[in-house]
């Protein structure tokens, strides 16, 4: 019951405390108290009872509009963001929403799979090779041809489902306008998805942990026989411990953050939104990288130090937290 | 299940019937309401609500509080000789009505 006096104090909360409003929220909830109650002692949960009783609810405008009464001005959230460009949802959108954002992130997952596993084929067939069950030709050929396929494979995708997914994408800078109902269900959603979150990405970390162990295994039995070559093969194990590890890394990530956009919150809170837009940081990183890109290449190129010019990545990637945090102190200081 | 937007001149006329005889409160409304049309049309709470405030302010209805043996309060609607003439004339254009809507109604 008390998730239906919850529901019923949410909606009533954006109209103004007059004594008629007061008495169709009391009305109202003693229908709903008087359906609740028969519902609960026909044998129905909890759970199903508040359901029933909610759907068959209706809408409060309804009333209101009988009463001649209109919802307060929060000004609040609404005027805060008032630059930002808002999209109003409903419940049918949102779904549809986090269905085509979760079928996207498991697109991508699958490409990155697909990039992780390209050259399993080669480590399973060289070790092969060597130990004289194939001739070497044979393995080689294989192993590039599936090792180019799979990229090849892996980028059409992403090309394809990139496209597919760009007229989302303009939603990240977007304000979503729920009503009640949808930011409620989908909050719920989030909530469970939250948990499911977290469990796929520890998951996910053991994985990377144990990929090594395999191998390891294989080395200490297979050392020094003349099996050597099947701990060469292990290494591949690797591989595919990492690709379902990253599998779940990326489709719990883009689940999250599809949920993240919905609901306005975490990452993509209208707070964080506008920052971001504001924030120098975009324009020194959209030229900050390029120019590193152009360092890296050049200097690996004039002196062909490639085994050393590498470095430039850790030391301008950690550069770059350095900046973006000083940049963030300096747009905190000045609020 | 019924639209709500078919049976939305109605709804007045379909709550006025179940205080004919005597006065009754909201739940007891729509429980009456779904069961005699086995559960075909389950009206929404807003719906009821606000044809009670819509029935009372034209003077169709009027409401007090009563107690039921549990003890607790709630509102009961009384129908009033304006709501009975009312009722009757919605009837009187329902019947005609579902005649009109009949003669354009068949099987293709």
């Amino acid at each position: 019951m008390e998730t239906i006096i919850s529901y019923i104090d949410n909606i009533f909360s954006s109209y103004p405390d007059v004594s008629e409003v007061r008495k169709a929220r009391e009305d109202l909830l003693s229908i709903m108290e008087d359906k609740y109650n028969e519902l609960k002692s026909e044998g129905k949960s909890e759970n199903e009872a508040v359901g029933i009783v909610i759907s068959e609810f209706g809408n409060i405008e309804e009333i209101t509009a009988e009463l001649g009464i209109t919802p307060l001005n929060k000004g609040g959230e609404e005027e805060e963001y008032a630059e930002l460009e808002k999209e109003k949802f409903s419940l049918e959108q949102a779904r549809n929403y986090i269905e085509t954002q979760k079928s996207f992130g498991r697109k991508i997952a699958i490409g990155v799979m697909l990039c992780i596993l390209s050259p399993v084929c080669a480590c399973v067939l060289d070790p092969l090779a060597e130990a004289g069950f194939l001739p070497v030709r044979i393995t080689d050929t294989i192993g590039v041809l599936a090792l180019f396929g799979m990229v090849a494979i892996a980028v059409a995708i992403f090309i394809i489902s990139g496209i597919a997914n760009s007229k989302y994408e303009r939603l990240e800078k977007k304000q979503i306008i729920l009503d009640y109902g949808t930011k409620q269900l989908m909050t719920e959603q989030y909530e469970k998805q939250n948990r499911r979150f977290g469990t796929e990405i520890a998951v996910g970390v053991v994985l990377c942990i144990f990929s090594i162990i395999p191998l390891n295994i294989a080395e200490v039995i297979f050392e020094d026989t003349k099996l050597a070559w099947v701990s060469d093969m292990a290494g591949a194990s690797l591989f595919a411990f990492v690709a379902v590890a990253v599998y779940l890394f990326i489709t719990a990530g883009v689940r999250q953050s599809a949920y993240e956009v919905l609901l306005g919150i975490g990452e993509h809170s209208p707070e964080k939104i506008m920052q971001k837009e504001k924030s120098v940081l975009r324009i020194i990183s959209a030229i900050y990288w390029p120019v590193v890109v152009c360092i890296y290449l050049g200097w690996s190129f004039i002196t062909m130090d490639w085994e050393i010019t590498w470095i430039i990545w850790p030391v301008t990637g950690v550069l770059f937290g350095a900046i973006a945090a000083v940049i963030g102190v300096i747009e905190g200081m000045k609020k | 299940m019924i639209s709500s937007d078919g049976i939305r001149g109605y709804n007045d006329m379909i709550i006025l019937y179940h205080i004919l005889k005597e006065p009754s409160y909201g739940y007891e409304i729509s429980r009456a309401i779904k069961e005699k049309t086995d559960e075909k049309y389950i009206i929404k709470e807003t719906t009821l609500y606000s044809a009670f405030t819509r029935l009372e302010k034209n003077g169709y209805i009027e409401s007090f509080f009563g107690t039921e043996t549990n003890g607790k309060r709630r509102t009961y609607y009384r129908i009033t000789e304006l709501g009975k003439s009312y009722y009757q004339e919605k009837c009187s254009e329902w019947k005609l009505t579902k005649e009109v809507v009949e003669k354009f109604c068949e099987q293709v």
